[in-house]
């Protein structure tokens, strides 16, 4: 597959390198700042041979070359600064969504859309932004954020339980940001649940940290926000539709009346494989667990005429 | 110098666990047996894919057992594999001697290691390796849940059409037929598959579990399974030496959990550098619990009449 990185940031290099090591496709790095993705294409391309990856990296500074790309990951637009909440980047984020859906709606060169995977800050937001633009069905435009917290999460339960990340399952729905919903229930360890090994402090130390934990890296970094994770979510994702895995992960979606919630893009367990979202799952939530996503709903949606 | 690890026996087991060591280039890898040349000639190959598997660590074959000389780990894969229309039980005397004569070797030659049992019938084994070892209780262990799980995990992925390593499924208990399958424990990133799949098909794909290791003894008449054992025994020799305290299925010494007293179960435990971190006492269904004590007193009355002396 050919995969498209609009942006050539610090998210847009991590995400090449990410989908470089697992070898999920062919990737070309555009940035409209002239030689600079063609530059950084270069410098992932020659870490090849200690790397040991096959996967070809280009690098362009013009937008036509993406147009027969199978997959593009939006990974445009101005980070978060300290200070800052995701919805603060609504108006300054928006016009470049708008004009990045406009291009690729009319430029692309495919029969099918391409699969689009939008990283831009507030994320769900752009997402449904996006959709609305390019009229692109809901399968193939995604968000990055529930699969980012809950590999956040993982870590977070890891590290407080002195135990292996990978068999920590974590689940974290809603809108990414403050108001994202952690569903415990759903959060499981070797398949059992997450009381059985926390005390209620100790779970709600670690849903504090997962909320917080995006926010805390710009702080800490003061210098714009977290890179690695998201880089290793968007080459999870990328991974799972270019082998057709069909992977469960949380990705945000526009929801049409899953879990009583339309017309608007949150993070929901999917499948994801070839075509993009193949399956939304809709948990049997309990009265607080669906309390709790619907409050993301509700936080959302003064926004959504905006976009 | 990566720490070394003992696989005992070259069968179709021993040979893919040592194989499958080797590629994860963690531990130098000692095969033996007693046959004559086949753990050296087996050895011999696993090692000439080093250049083309990527591998630096070194595969040696030995009949001498004083090659697991300080192991970290030793495996202990030696006994006569299930023929087709033969019961675990009746393979008991002879594996049971043979364990014996293993565990007494890696008393002398490996005395601070940790021992996995793969050898069936397994739970019994397993507390021949104990009592002849005279090792700890967290140095002994069996491997049979993550296998039962393994089976499970898979049969739940093809169900799915979901990538099989999304699912998480604990099984506990005895092997095949007295395993205890958790479905409410099981589940694809998070979700239980009691949301996912109708409680009849369910069902199904349970009992297909139980039988996993009977489906392919079927298909071969004249052997068992070897890639999916020796690929869950390595996955438990990765978590000793590189101390990843996971969580994982194991046949661990009782003392009380699940009502469960001096005899070896299944149960989730913590596995880590030390063997046997902790031991989860999980709420189960008093129904899996009975089964469990069924088991064990099944083991105990087998082990009693044992012509062996432990």
């Amino acid at each position: 597959m050919n995969i498209g990185i609009i942006g050539s940031g610090n998210v847009g290099i991590t995400t090449a390198f990410a989908i470089a090591e697992k070898g999920s496709g062919h990737v070309l790095l555009y940035d409209k700042v002239e030689g600079r993705a063609k530059g950084k294409a270069l410098d992932l391309a020659e870490a090849a041979p200690l790397r040991r990856y096959g996967t070809r990296i280009e690098g362009t500074d013009n937008f036509d070359d993406l147009m027969l790309s199978d997959i593009l990951v939006i990974a445009a637009g101005s980070p978060r600064q300290a200070n800052m909440s995701r919805v603060d980047l609504l108006d300054e984020n928006l016009p470049l969504i708008h004009e990045l859906a406009d291009a690729i709606k009319s430029g692309y060169r495919k029969p099918d859309p391409p699969i689009v995977i939008l990283l831009t800050e507030p994320v769900d937001l752009m997402t449904l932004a996006f959709i609305r633009r390019s009229g692109y069905p809901r399968e193939r435009v995604l968000g990055v954020g529930g699969l980012l917290s809950s590999a956040r999460m993982r870590y977070f339960i890891a590290k407080k339980l002195n135990i292996s990340p990978e068999d920590i399952d974590a689940m974290v729905v809603g809108t990414h940001g403050d108001k994202m919903a952690v569903l415990e229930r759903y959060t499981r360890i070797s398949g059992l649940p997450l009381s059985f090994f926390l005390d209620r402090e100790q779970i709600d130390s670690v849903v504090k940290q997962t909320i917080d934990a995006g926010h805390q890296i710009v702080e800490q970094a003061k210098i714009g926000s977290s890179f690695y994770t998201p880089g290793a979510a968007v080459g999870a994702m990328v991974d799972a539709i270019s082998r057709d895995l069909n992977r469960v992960m949380g990705v945000s979606v526009k929801l049409t009346g899953e879990f009583g919630i339309e017309n608007q893009c949150l993070s929901v367990p999917t499948m994801l494989g070839r075509n993009g979202v193949k399956r939304i799952f809709e948990l049997k939530l309990n009265e607080q667990e669906r309390a709790a996503l619907h409050a993301s709903a509700k936080f959302q949606e003064p926004y959504l005429s905006r976009v | 110098m990566k720490p070394k690890v003992t696989i005992v026996g070259s069968g179709n087991v021993g040979a893919t666990a040592t194989y499958y060591l080797a590629e994860r280039n963690i531990a130098e890898v000692v095969m033996v047996d007693v046959k004559e040349g086949v753990p050296q000639a087996k050895a011999l190959d696993a090692n000439h894919t080093a250049p083309l598997r990527d591998y630096d660590v070194t595969v040696t074959g030995s009949n001498d057992f004083s090659a697991m000389k300080d192991s970290k780990v030793v495996v202990v894969t030696a006994g006569l594999p299930r023929k087709p229309g033969m019961t675990r039980e009746d393979l008991l005397n002879t594996n049971a001697r043979i364990m014996k004569s293993v565990s007494q070797n890696i008393a002398e030659y490996a005395p601070n290691s940790t021992v996995i049992v793969v050898s069936n019938p397994l739970d019994i084994m397993t507390y021949v390796a104990w009592k002849v070892t005279g090792f700890g209780t967290k140095k002994v262990m069996g491997m049979a849940g993550v296998l039962d799980s393994t089976r499970f995990r898979t049969f739940i992925a093809q169900e799915l059409r979901v990538e099989p390593k999304e699912v998480q499924a604990l099984v506990l208990g005895g092997h095949g037929d007295e395993m205890v399958p958790l479905p409410e424990y099981s589940v694809v990133d998070g979700i239980p598959i009691t949301e996912l799949i109708e409680p009849a098909r369910l069902e199904q794909i349970i009992d297909r579990t139980r039988k996993g290791g009977g489906e392919i003894v079927g298909y071969l008449k004249t052997g068992s399974a070897f890639y999916a054992p020796a690929a869950s025994t390595i996955e438990m020799v990765e978590a000793i030496i590189r101390n990843k305290r996971r969580i994982l299925p194991v046949a661990a010494y009782c003392k009380g959990e699940y009502g469960i007293q001096n005899a070896f179960m299944g149960v989730p435990a913590l596995i880590g550098k030390n063997g046997i971190e902790k031991i989860y006492e999980i709420p189960i269904a008093d129904r899996w619990k009975e089964q469990m004590q069924k088991s064990v007193k099944l083991i105990q009355t087998t082990i009693d009449k044992l012509d062996i002396e432990l």
